[in-house]
């Protein structure tokens, strides 16, 4: 199948003696080795005329640009590949036993009763101490 | 004393007092979570946001234990929310931490006054033996407890005693006062020799400012 490879603007506003007809080349043409005028008819003119307009691009193309980071996990997660990719994860921690968990949750408590105590405790010796000063 | 009797009938209001409220500890650093594999595997929650996105839940092992509670969530809430809330009760010479109570009727006047004065995040319970109240109690405002409000409404067996009127007027200006409160530095305009004796006595490291130098 023949692709026509069309003319476009940027091309179009070149000077008109070293604007090249390109209109007839063809993919098919470049596959058979056929070098078109495009190529042979670059001069150090108009070639310093495409790195002109090619900063100007750049420049603007920087200037415009939105750069973001993606979380690959992030998107993974959105995607059928998600579990793939979590099933693979290191787990962390350490394999207990049932009793040794019902530990840990007793021990849990007695620490959240003790810091309660000593914030309390805390507390009200700091209000304790206003209060028995003598003025 | 400052309590009523309620029917069991009657719906949960802000003051009723209930106890063998199931209050759940745990720890973000120490987490026993079972895995489906039926496994136990002690890990924290860093570790389990990492591993499962924050998106899903996961089954862990917490205690829970039954404590004295009292409702805080206003009535209009009480009657149609999701959940209740409710404060822990302990004891009050538990709560101040009190290693030798007050001997007298003058000294627990001043005790009780002062502390309902300056220390906001207690609101006092007198006791009562008619309900079963044999000590003195506090609610304690920074221990709050959430409860389903249907499943908790068809345990009304549960509920010991409701604040009479007085009581849920002052029971509600505490707790309105107590979240209410802006924080800011009761030490700043304290001169520089002041501010050190305050330094001294205050738990917390605190830091003058420029005039406090």
């Amino acid at each position: 199948m023949k692709i026509q490879m069309n003319n476009n603007r940027l091309f179009s506003e070149l000077p008109t003696e070293t604007t090249p007809d390109i209109d007839s080349v063809t993919i098919s043409d470049i596959h058979d080795g056929f070098q078109p005028p495009f190529y042979r008819s670059i001069r150090p003119k108009s070639s310093s005329l495409y790195s002109y307009i090619g900063r100007w691009l750049l420049a603007a193309t920087a200037s415009t640009i939105t750069i973001g980071y993606i979380d690959p996990r992030q998107e993974l997660r959105r995607s059928g590949a998600s579990s793939v990719f979590w099933s693979i994860q290191r787990k962390q921690g350490l394999y207990i036993s049932l009793t040794e968990a019902r530990r840990i949750a007793l021990q849990i408590l007695e620490d959240t009763d003790r810091r309660l105590d000593e914030e309390r405790k805390a507390e009200t010796q700091f209000l304790l101490s206003i209060l028995e000063d003598e003025f | 004393m400052i309590y009523d009797s309620v029917d069991i009938t009657k719906p949960i209001k802000q003051g009723d007092i209930f106890q063998n409220i199931p209050r759940v500890d745990f720890s973000l650093l120490k987490i026993p979570i079972i895995e489906d594999d039926s496994n136990t595997r002690l890990t924290n929650w860093r570790d389990i946001i990492d591993e499962t996105g924050g998106t899903s839940a996961i089954t862990a092992i917490f205690p829970i234990k039954p404590v004295n509670a009292i409702v805080i969530t206003q009535n209009c809430d009480a009657v149609r929310g999701e959940y209740l809330c409710l404060c822990q009760i302990d004891e009050y010479t538990k709560a101040l931490n009190l290693q030798t109570p007050p001997r007298n009727p003058n000294k627990w006047n001043k005790l009780i006054i002062q502390h309902s004065k300056m220390n906001l995040r207690l609101f006092y319970l007198p006791a009562d033996s008619h309900f079963g109240f044999e000590n003195r109690m506090a609610a304690d405002f920074r221990v709050i407890l959430r409860v389903p409000r249907q499943e908790l409404d068809n345990m009304r067996d549960l509920r010991v005693a409701r604040l009479n009127n007085v009581g849920t007027e002052h029971f509600r200006e505490s707790l309105g006062q107590f979240f209410r409160r802006y924080p800011y530095n009761e030490w700043y305009p304290l001169t520089k020799e002041e501010f050190n004796t305050y330094s001294d006595s205050c738990p917390e490291s605190v830091k003058p400012y420029p005039w406090q130098k």
